[in-house]
């Protein structure tokens, strides 16, 4: 285990290298720089912009320019925003909680809505319930979640001139409010995230109760619940639990387009800015921790299997 | 379509009758004493003021806050009733919080100098003090950009329009924070700003017509310009040179950890994402102002969120858009709308130096093909302006590009087809003309993507097809817009807003200009828009640059399209709004405001 552990682990270095490489020299590939969008903001004079760009170091090779910021990676600095020269770390360390409650938040809405509809609409097959929560579960998917959140902003401000609040709360600051001004994202997030996961978990639950063990179960006068919960769900979650896993790329996209939305200062909101920009350290060190979330969620899953199913085994 | 008449305030008639029979030689114009509208609550000084003569130099301005001459001589249509629609209210009330929803994103930056985004010049307006500034008041429309003085109480231009002479305000001080702890504001503090500015600056090269700067007495600041430049006062008085505190930077290297000014505001915090926090300055030099306790500068990013805050009363001021415009109308009566003129100009360019618009009559053919009152109806729900070479917006020097005053080219300007394919014909053209037409869609919004849609459809009709090629905005704006394109090529875009005429002429027509987009190089043209740089006297500089309109309609080097209205949505308990458009409008309109009536 702890050699898998390890290995996998080393393994996360050459793929958030091969993430930012690929990231930095895509970025540049995208017309215009910093140094053109910072002089268009204002009614700068053309012949500034080499002075800028020198400033900035955008005027070195892409290679001096990778290898610096790798080298300060390793000494734990991710570099400075060119637009306003601020640490990267420091943003960083008031953006990412915001963004990962909300996913955290998300996620547990998603799950709470998929796990037991999927579960119902699979005990209940062909009913009306079925067909009504499967068309549920269709319309999370097809829906988009910024069309969501611009209903959710502008019909109550019309109906009873009232607007979710527009200045972020911290939780240190007021727990309460702070949990009441996520809640609304997190819905979204999570009706977008539970879509999927219920399709999934329907599915799986429908092959499960087929198995001949779940036959036994109820055989052996097993009641329904503990048949339900306690042998056909445990089996059914594994696959799950990895499109959770895989779901993390669908949490980041969605928090990228609520935390504007609902003027939440994440790090969606931080990246959106950066690439409008061009600010190449910001979106660089955003992919990489947004990259070794996802390597890492999806580590710690593929080590809950075994923990979910006992006769797996890593070697 | 409104038109723009010419409106001078009566009051500023009154004071400039006086000074003049009185002053000869030293033409000073009117003045006010602060604030304009309703006294404060605590007594100011009224003041004399004055502002540069229309006819002589030397000329000498001085002044409190408030409206200050040269007041602009043509003014909004009623369709554009701007400040009138806020009108003051009897007496200033002190106190309360007002919030306004000021960015979409972060101020980058809180030193000014280090950084060119207007959002860090925005936010530098509330706390730092410019020598002058630009007025605003009730007879002044927002564009009008009339220089009046802030940090100085009064300036004086020498006979030869070379040197700029200063008097700072004896009761200016900095904020009473450490290490300033209130002390007096010098010119050795303007001294050492300027310095600052012209080495750390990326925007360092607007201030390259000055000489050098001294200071004579800790009261009197001078600047000694290379030329005569006659925007001077206006590049001194837009939102670039801030006065800095020195103890600061020469303590922590910048100005981006502690924020302490001379300005209306106390710097309180700044919570990225969220919010700048402001507290009125008990010791600004125009006492009595800010009326307001504090001031919440929101960071809301989309435009739907806004509205919705707008409507919920959690936003007292908010920028609306032409669709919000209408919606916020038709729902909420009670929130008042202020529209103005916009200072914005959607054009058409192309390089001049090939074919086919290196050809005059290929240029103004498509100028003829333009339907301008159709734009104006689809673009700007029937309320706008045809731009001539400088936008309607800048109403001190706009001529109206179809009215009687522009004289014979007025025609180019007016939609007539068969004009425009006899023109193509006598071009070589008389089978129509296919161009690649290049606009950036992912920038300006939706108003301007209607725009492309309209332009392609109206050239059509004249035989004109434009090929569209959309154009992300970053390639645009670092490529196309800096006129490197191909020959033969067509582009729709919209250029930046300027305060000064001379910054669109020069800028965009002159060879040495940082926007000449299409590499105009007119030697009659050139030589028109450096006499106009050079010419002091206001009403002669102002015939210069109507003069250049005229020139422009005729030549269509650029081809221009129309302006609609800016909208600025307030709650009904804001008053004495009196709003200005430039970046450092913090320092300029919000100390005059009053909350009156907010729960």
């Amino acid at each position: 285990m702890q050699r898998y552990i390890l290995r996998r682990l080393l393994l996360t270095i050459p793929s958030l290298l091969g993430v930012t490489l690929l990231v930095s020299a895509m970025v540049r590939l995208l017309p215009g720089d910093a140094v053109a969008l910072m002089l268009q903001d204002y009614n700068s004079y053309a012949k500034d912009a080499e002075d800028l760009r020198a400033q900035l170091g955008l005027n070195r090779p892409f290679h001096e320019q990778y290898l610096g910021w790798i080298g300060g990676i390793a000494r734990g600095d991710l570099g400075r925003s060119l637009r306003d020269q601020t640490p990267i770390r420091d943003e960083l360390a008031t953006r990412l909680p915001v963004t990962f409650e909300l996913g955290l938040f998300g996620m547990f809405v998603g799950l709470l809505i998929a796990i037991p509809l999927g579960v119902y609409s699979a005990v209940r097959q062909d009913t009306l319930s079925d067909y009504l929560a499967r068309s549920g579960a269709i319309a999370m998917l097809a829906i988009p979640g910024f069309w969501f959140a611009t209903l959710a902003i502008t019909l109550p401000s019309l109906w009873f001139r009232w607007s979710p609040p527009l200045r972020y709360t911290r939780p240190t600051e007021d727990l309460g409010k702070n949990l009441g001004q996520m809640l609304i994202p997190a819905l979204i997030l999570g009706i977008g995230l539970s879509g999927s996961l219920m399709r999934l978990t329907r599915a799986q639950m429908l092959e499960v109760l087929r198995q001949d063990y779940i036959r036994t179960s109820r055989a052996k006068g097993l009641n329904e619940r503990a048949t339900i919960f306690g042998h056909a769900l445990r089996n059914a979650i594994i696959p799950v639990v990895t499109l959770l896993g895989l779901q993390m790329t669908v949490l980041i996209g969605g928090a990228v387009v609520l935390e504007s939305i609902f003027v939440l200062p994440g790090m969606g909101r931080y990246l959106l800015e950066a690439l409008n920009n061009r600010d190449y350290p910001v979106v660089q060190a955003i992919v990489l921790i947004f990259a070794a979330v996802i390597i890492g969620v999806n580590l710690i899953i593929d080590l809950m299997y075994a923990w979910l199913d006992p006769r797996i085994r890593y070697s | 379509m409104g038109t723009i008449p010419t409106r001078l305030s009566t009051y500023c008639l009154t004071r400039r009758t006086l000074v003049l029979g009185s002053l000869a030689a030293f033409v000073t114009a009117c003045g006010t004493t602060e604030p304009p509208t309703p006294p404060p609550a605590a007594s100011t000084p009224p003041q004399a003021s004055a502002a540069p003569s229309a006819s002589a130099a030397p000329q000498s301005s001085s002044g409190a806050q408030g409206s200050t001459s040269p007041k602009p001589s043509t003014a909004p249509s009623a369709a554009a009733g701007a400040q009138s629609s806020v009108a003051p209210t009897a007496v200033a009330k002190t106190g309360g919080s007002l919030t306004i929803r000021q960015w979409t994103g972060d101020p980058p930056d809180l030193d000014p100098f280090l950084n060119v985004t207007f959002r860090a010049q925005e936010f530098a307006g509330f706390f730092y003090s410019r020598l002058l500034k630009f007025d605003t008041g009730p007879s002044v429309q927002p564009n009008s950009f009339i220089p009046t003085p802030d940090l100085a109480e009064s300036y004086q231009i020498s006979q030869d329009g070379l040197t700029y002479t200063f008097k700072l305000r004896a009761n200016a001080k900095w904020q009473n924070k450490a290490p300033l702890n209130g002390r007096p504001v010098t010119a050795d503090d303007v001294i050492y700003s300027f310095e600052r500015f012209r080495k750390v600056s990326p925007q360092k090269g607007n201030f390259d017509m000055v000489k050098e700067v001294k200071a004579p007495d800790q009261q009197t600041v001078v600047f000694t310009l290379n030329a005569v430049f006659a925007p001077f006062e206006t590049a001194i008085a837009s939102p670039l040179l801030w006065i800095m505190p020195k103890e600061v930077i020469e303590a922590d290297g910048d100005a981006r950890k502690r924020v302490i000014g001379s300005g209306p505001f106390i710097f309180d915090r700044f919570e990225k994402g969220v919010q700048v926090v402001a507290k009125r300055n008990p010791d600004y030099y125009f006492a009595g102002t800010p009326y307001i306790d504090e001031i919440t500068l929101l960071v809301v990013p989309e435009d739907a969120t806004a509205v919705a805050g707008l409507r919920a009363k959690s936003i007292d001021i908010l920028g609306l858009s032409s669709s919000d415009r209408i919606a916020v109308a038709a729902s909420d009566p009670n929130i008042k709308l202020l529209e103005y003129p916009q200072n914005q100009l959607y054009f058409m360019y192309w390089r001049l130096d090939a074919p086919p618009f290196n050809d005059i009559r290929v240029r103004q053919a498509f100028s003829l093909a333009l339907d301008r009152d159709e734009m104006i109806g689809v673009l700007w729900e029937g309320t706008g302006y045809p731009n001539s070479a400088l936008p309607a917006g800048l109403r001190s020097y706009y001529l109206d590009p179809r009215g009687a005053d522009m004289g014979p080219n007025a025609k180019y300007f007016k939609r007539d087809v068969n004009a425009a394919k006899k023109l193509l014909a006598d071009a070589g053209f008389a089978g129509g003309l296919k161009v690649p037409l290049i606009a950036s869609l992912n920038a300006y919004g939706n108003t301007f993507n209607q725009s492309v849609e309209l332009v392609i459809k109206q050239l059509k009709d004249a035989g004109i097809t434009a090929d569209l090629r959309p154009q992300d905005y970053s390639a645009y704006i670092s490529s196309t817009f800096l006129g490197k394109f191909e020959p033969g090529t067509m582009v729709w875009g919209l250029e930046t807003p300027y305060q000064e005429p001379h910054d669109y002429l020069f800028n965009m027509y002159h060879p040495k200009g940082g926007r000449n987009h299409g590499g105009v190089n007119d030697a009659k043209l050139t030589e028109m828009i450096e006499k106009q740089a050079v010419t002091l006297d206001k009403a002669a500089r102002k015939s210069q640059i109507q003069d250049i309109q005229r020139y422009l309609g005729e030549q269509q080097h650029y081809v221009m399209g129309v302006a609609g209205n800016t909208v600025i949505a307030t709650q009904p308990w804001v008053k004495n709004f009196f709003y200005e458009t430039d970046y450092g409008r913090g320092g300029e309109y919000v100390p005059k405001l009053f909350l009156d009536g907010k729960k």
